[in-house]
């Protein structure tokens, strides 16, 4: 490379991620003034806060800058622009739940690493080059354990941040494996470059190479977003965690996982079109995955009692129904018709999760009864008449959950079981059909236990006082949570732009006109006019 | 600033055609919000929101474009499915929307002073102004999808208004008679629209996309006659045709102005307004207009007869916007070949005038019994024209213009449904149908006669004779015992939840009353010839609009027009003899009965008893359906219960039971909490697939 481009390169990439390095910088110097300063948890979570939003103002100020998506490692397309969106604002409503949560003399530390947390989602959102991708992932991982280290001294938790440390490293290990076996499918790390060699050559040279790297990758990630079989941790984990570290647990990994599943596995093997027999064997994969996940978490939820393994079940069967989509995206490749349909649905989807699961957990956090927690789900009987609006706040996150119209969770499912029965591999649609029909089924199974805890909350009569706590912080969260899932029913069209762009920026790895860096106006989906293939 | 008026003077009524909706919803939302801050003046904004839509959809009038469609908004894009808020401003959308809100905003204002002091005021209001917004929306929506949503609409209003002295029973059961008989009808709209969407490029249920000639040519030969009959069948329902027009008479439990604006001018005629909207495809199948047109003159001639013999005044006009409705469907079911264009003028030309003169005669009518404490029993008054001058005044008025008479309103339109009728019976004696429209044709004019009849027997029962107010001591009064609410003379009042209108019996209604009532006359006399086909006035309407017939010039800027037949159609000078020839001899008959006491007609109804207690009992149609509809339906439903509790519950109950089962017996056993286990677990997986996958 020409060095010139290359150091053009390197300069365009730092000034779009300037909103990452705001993040990190404040969460580095946090972590390193912790010790030498007795600030009281509000100070240290509204410097968080206020790094946050510096972030989210530098992001909108980056939103027109592109890179060479050939040379650079990160990438400001749709998808790059609005993840970030995304993680960004989910990262203000996480902070306003934790807001209460660290003790004084920790609270440094713990915002410190939540704040990096944040900037590692935001990196896995743009990343473009495998490295980089692996860099992202493991920055969201390893301040998570300091949170669960950090959080509470007890021998639960201990035990929880044990079980997470040693599974999450062992995933690791896993993923990098299979991207070491990526790089060797092509000799590049570039994300695009490869998707583009892989869809210019007439065949992968070493297919079994393709299938190691597809089967680790997928099975690192499948870790992040609790999907079968390495799903085992997270209810263990949900539960013996704080609330609030289960509520981050359920959401940013998810995200992340998902977003670099796209980026880093379907839009790169997806090109060689529905004949090839890798991608064939990746739907398979996928298809089991999904499957067995969704029936797993949806099945196992029935059964249990306390509200955060609960919930932990439902973000194993929801990381189940995004599992369609990832097959849908495998099977839509640019010889397919709809290219961007699974990817488009993954993405709202996982927008809709993010506001209906944390809407969620949030009504657990800011409800105390008897001088404890919330846990089980009869500590919510009678709560609509005791604390209506909480009751009605969490009463819309989990019919959302369960996908009822016309709320936010309602689209994702449809739009996830649309883009599976619109899919199909070379004529035959019989597998993504009978798929769809399992996620349907799985649906009403869901519905069941979503509707029970609604059930108790209106028709039983209340058991113990519960009293609301964590102050407005955390209640203006819930109900942001709680009213977007309705505005977002009632009116998905924004969001579904705003994924369509995000998909077509994913499976977009046309070369640009001229090799030299590009300046958009802006993340506008205008991509559809540089893609050939794709069809409306 | 400047761009301010840069802005208004490029107003464009046909983009901002949304506000027509949305004014009176507005206006209802507020009177709903606010209902106990503005009680006794809750009508204010809803009045308002009428108006003003009013004065938008006259500006609508002027800009009528059949081609322009704008879009108001893109509620959803998924995958491929499209589902936009579209509106369409041509000739027949803008006709109805005048028609509506003009008559609309006439009928609230005559419930300001027929409802006031009601306890309900607020809902009563807000829920007129729901009712605009749907029938509005019904009529503009460019989309069969949007329309069928409308449709569900204004059905729930009618609910809602027609049981809204829910206490009374006869009322709730009307509601409920109503809803259940219109639902039969949505069923077949909903049929109708899923024919559609299978069979139509692209599944795009806009009218842009299925009224034009490519897409109607090419729909299977079984669409072509199935999603007509499926059309006629929803419009069965709501414009009361038989077999389905029962639900409409009861439906006169509801407030009176309610009757006049939804059971009279304009909800009943949705069904109208939807054949005339879809006549492109409807005239791709003659058997359906032929079927259209039976059944027209059919409901026409049955509903006239059953109200020859009403004692309810409310009641005598329920039947005869029924019969009315009859001769709209004779006219659309007459547009066969080069009649159709015809056929569409004279039918919604009926519906136009009809709406004006049978609104003033249900506000007349409500006006009398606001005057009689809410009896509108006729034998229990009479002789009222000295009390009630205005009311006497424009009642005739509209009693002339539905029976027929020159020049009111009435006959201008009746005289081209029944031309249309002659013509068709000569365009279709080609496929073997002419004799059947002719026959038709000679029932309508008989109708004509018993339509004049019926109309001068309830205006000279009511004004005529000696003057007689309400006392509890008629032998007609009701028992005042609870319980027999069923019956259907059951007089709208006597009951103690409507306490409006008690303090003064006998006197003439005031200004905020007879005002729409003055006006609402003045256009059941002019609408005809300022609008119709006048060929002794063609002098007038040309210095007034320039052109004959400003009506059908107007409807000509109707989306798909061209693809109607047309031809020429002159004025039958024998049509018009005959049928004012029939209304007079109605008149006279009526007149020589009833004006005066007479024994004539309790003569005659020993005389022909059985005929007498056939009409008077309305054929028994209801005794008949409740026991082949509703009791089959019960003995269904019982053999459906039983089958549910026993069969279909035990399974249902079976497979739920099963993800638990699976959960607890085989996978719960597997989260046991040791990390290496899960760890190993993990591993294998991978290992197995991996495997599994390099393996095959």
């Amino acid at each position: 490379m020409n060095p010139q481009i290359a150091y053009e390169s390197v300069q365009q990439t730092l000034r779009i991620l300037i909103p990452e390095l705001i993040v990190l910088a404040a969460g580095v110097a946090m972590m390193t003034a912790s010790p030498f300063f007795r600030w009281p948890r509000r100070t240290w979570c509204a410097i968080g806060a206020g790094a946050l939003t510096a972030a989210l103002l530098a992001l909108l100020a980056v939103s027109g800058l592109q890179t060479d998506m050939y040379a650079a490692v990160a990438l400001n397309d749709s998808l790059g622009f609005y993840g970030r969106l995304v993680v960004l604002l989910s990262g203000l409503i996480l902070l306003a739940l934790a807001h209460d949560e660290p003790a004084d003399d920790t609270a440094g530390e713990f915002f410190g690493a939540f704040l990096m947390i944040n900037a590692g989602a935001m990196l896995v959102m743009t990343a473009n080059e495998l490295v980089f991708l692996f860099v992202g992932l493991e920055l969201v991982s390893m301040p998570t354990y300091m949170l669960l280290y950090l959080s509470r001294r007890t021998s639960t938790t201990q035990e929880t941040a044990t079980k997470y440390f040693y599974l999450s490293i062992f995933s690791s290990g896993l993923l990098l494996y299979g991207l070491a076996f990526l790089y060797g499918v092509a000799g590049v790390s570039n994300l695009k470059a490869l998707a583009t060699l892989s869809w210019h050559l007439p065949s992968i040279p070493h297919p079994q190479l393709g299938l190691v790297a597809v089967v680790f990758v997928l099975a690192g990630l499948c870790f992040r977003v609790a999907a079968v079989p390495f799903h085992f941790y997270a209810p263990d984990v949900y539960q013996g965690s704080p609330t609030v570290l289960a509520a981050l647990l359920s959401w940013v990994p998810k995200g992340v996982g998902f977003v670099a599943m796209v980026r880093a596995l379907t839009a790169v093997i997806s090109v060689k079109g529905p004949d090839d027999p890798l991608v064939q064997k990746a739907v398979m994969i996928s298809w089991v995955v999904a499957a067995a996940t969704m029936i797993l978490g949806n099945t196992l939820a029935l059964l249990q009692n306390n509200l955060k393994r609960l919930l932990a079940y439902s973000a194993i069967a929801h990381a189940g129904y995004l599992m369609i989509g990832v097959t849908v995206a495998f099977a839509n490749g640019p010889k397919s018709g709809y290219v961007y349909y699974g990817c488009e649905s993954i993405f709202f989807y996982l927008v809709a999760y993010a506001l209906m699961t944390l809407g969620a957990f949030g009504v657990i956090i800011g409800l105390r009864t008897a001088g404890r927690d919330v846990e089980t789900v009869e500590d919510l009987a009678g709560l609509g008449f005791t604390q209506p609006l909480p009751a009605l706040a969490l009463a819309i996150c989990l019919l959302s959950l369960s996908g009822i119209p016309p709320l936010a969770g309602f689209w994702g499912k449809f739009e996830i079981f649309a883009s599976a029965f619109a899919a199909s591999l070379g004529d035959n649609s019989g597998p993504f059909i009978l798929l769809a029909v399992i996620g349907v089924l799985n649906a009403a199974v869901g519905a069941y236990y979503y509707l029970r805890i609604v059930v108790t909350m209106y028709l039983r009569p209340a058991r113990q006082t519960v009293v609301p706590r964590g102050g407005w912080p955390v209640a203006l969260a819930v109900g942001a949570c709680a009213s977007l899932s309705l505005i977002l029913g009632l009116f998905p069209g924004p969001i579904v732009r705003a994924s369509r762009a995000a998909a077509l920026a994913a499976v977009d790895h046309s070369p640009p006109s001229r090799p030299q860096v590009i300046v958009r106006s802006g993340p506008s989906p205008s991509h559809s006019t540089k893609i050939p293939w794709v069809q409306n | 600033m400047s761009d301010f008026f840069v802005r208004v003077s490029h107003f464009s009524f046909v983009q901002n055609v949304w506000m027509i909706p949305c004014l009176p919803l507005l206006g209802a939302l507020i009177a709903a919000l606010g209902a106990r801050r503005l009680r006794s003046s809750s009508h204010v904004p809803v009045v308002a929101g009428i108006v003003l839509a009013f004065l938008v959809s006259c500006g609508a009038l002027f800009s009528t474009n059949p081609t322009e469609a704008p879009r108001v908004a893109g509620w959803l894009s998924i995958s491929n499915l499209e589902v936009p808020i579209e509106f369409r401003v041509d000739g027949l959308t803008t006709m109805m929307l005048s028609m509506v809100t003009f008559v609309s905003s006439l009928v609230a204002i005559f419930a300001v002073g027929y409802m006031a002091g009601d306890p309900g005021y607020p809902r009563f209001f807000a829920l007129i102004g729901l009712f605009v917004f749907s029938m509005t929306g019904l009529v503009l929506s460019n989309n069969y999808l949007l329309t069928y949503v409308f449709w569900e609409g204004v059905g729930v209003c009618s609910y809602l208004l027609i049981g809204y002295w829910h206490t009374r029973p006869a009322a709730a059961t009307a509601a409920l008679k109503a809803f259940l008989v219109n639902r039969i009808g949505d069923f077949g709209f909903a049929l109708a629209i899923f024919w559609l969407w299978a069979v139509v490029p692209g599944h795009d249920l806009s009218y842009g996309n299925i009224l034009n000639g490519s897409t109607l040519a090419a729909l299977p030969e079984a669409a072509k006659l199935g999603i007509p009959l499926l059309l006629f069948w929803a419009a069965t329902a709501k414009s009361a045709q038989i077999p389905l027009y029962v639900w409409l008479p009861d439906a006169m439990e509801g407030p009176t102005p309610v009757s006049a604006l939804i059971h009279a001018a304009t909800m009943v005629t949705a069904g109208v307004y939807l054949i005339a909207r879809s006549m492109p495809l409807i005239a791709l199948a003659p058997g359906v207009q032929v079927l259209i047109a039976v059944t027209g003159c059919a409901t026409a001639l049955l509903s006239a007869s059953i109200a020859l013999t009403q004692n309810d005044l409310k009641r005598v006009m329920a039947y005869s916007t029924v019969s009315q409705l009859g001769y709209m469907f004779m006219g659309l079911g007459a547009g066969v070949s080069d009649v159709a264009q015809l056929a569409v003028v004279a039918a919604m030309f009926h519906l136009f005038t009809h709406a004006f003169f049978k609104a003033l005669l249900f506000l007349a009518s409500g006006s009398v019994m606001h005057a009689m404490g809410d009896v509108i029993d006729m034998r229990r008054f009479g002789g009222l024209r000295r009390r009630l001058p205005i009311t006497h005044l424009t009642f005739a008025v509209g009693g002339l213009a539905l029976a027929g008479i020159f020049p009111f309103a009435g006959f201008f339109s009746k005289d081209e449904i029944l031309l249309a009728l002659k013509s068709a019976s000569h365009s279709a004696a080609g496929q073997g149908w002419g004799w059947v429209y002719l026959l038709i044709y000679w029932v309508a004019l008989v109708t004509v006669l018993m339509t004049a009849f019926y109309t001068a027997r309830a205006y000279f029962m009511t004004f005529w004779g000696p003057e007689k107010l309400p006392s509890p001591d008629d032998p007609e009064a009701p028992r005042t015992e609870p319980g027999s609410g069923h019956g259907d003379h059951e007089p709208h009042g006597a009951s103690q939840d409507e306490t409006h209108g008690h303090d003064h019996v006998g006197e003439e209604s005031p200004l905020v009353m007879t005002l729409p009532l003055v006006i609402l006359a003045v256009c059941a006399l002019l609408a005809g010839i300022v609008f119709g086909p006048t060929p002794r006035f063609e002098v007038l309407a040309r210095s007034i609009f320039g052109l004959t017939h400003p009506f059908e010039h107007h409807l000509q800027k109707t989306f798909g027009w061209e693809l109607l037949g047309h031809g020429e159609h002159g004025f039958d000078l024998a049509t018009a003899g005959i049928s004012t020839v029939g209304g007079l001899l109605g008149i006279g008959l009526a007149c020589w009965f009833y004006a005066t006491e007479s024994s004539i007609p309790g003569w005659l109804a020993t005389r022909f008893r059985s005929l007498y207690e056939a009409s008077f009992n309305k054929f028994y149609v209801d005794e008949v359906y409740d026991w082949v509809v509703v009791k089959a339906t019960w003995a269904l439903a019982r053999i459906c219960e039983f089958l549910d509790i026993y069969l279909v519950d035990q399974l249902v109950i079976g497979i739920a039971k099963l993800p638990r089962k699976l959960a607890k017996d085989l996978l719960a056993g597997y989260q046991n909490g040791l990390i290496q286990f899960y760890a190993a677990v993990s591993a294998l997986g991978v290992a197995v697939l991996l495997f599994i996958l390099l393996l095959f």
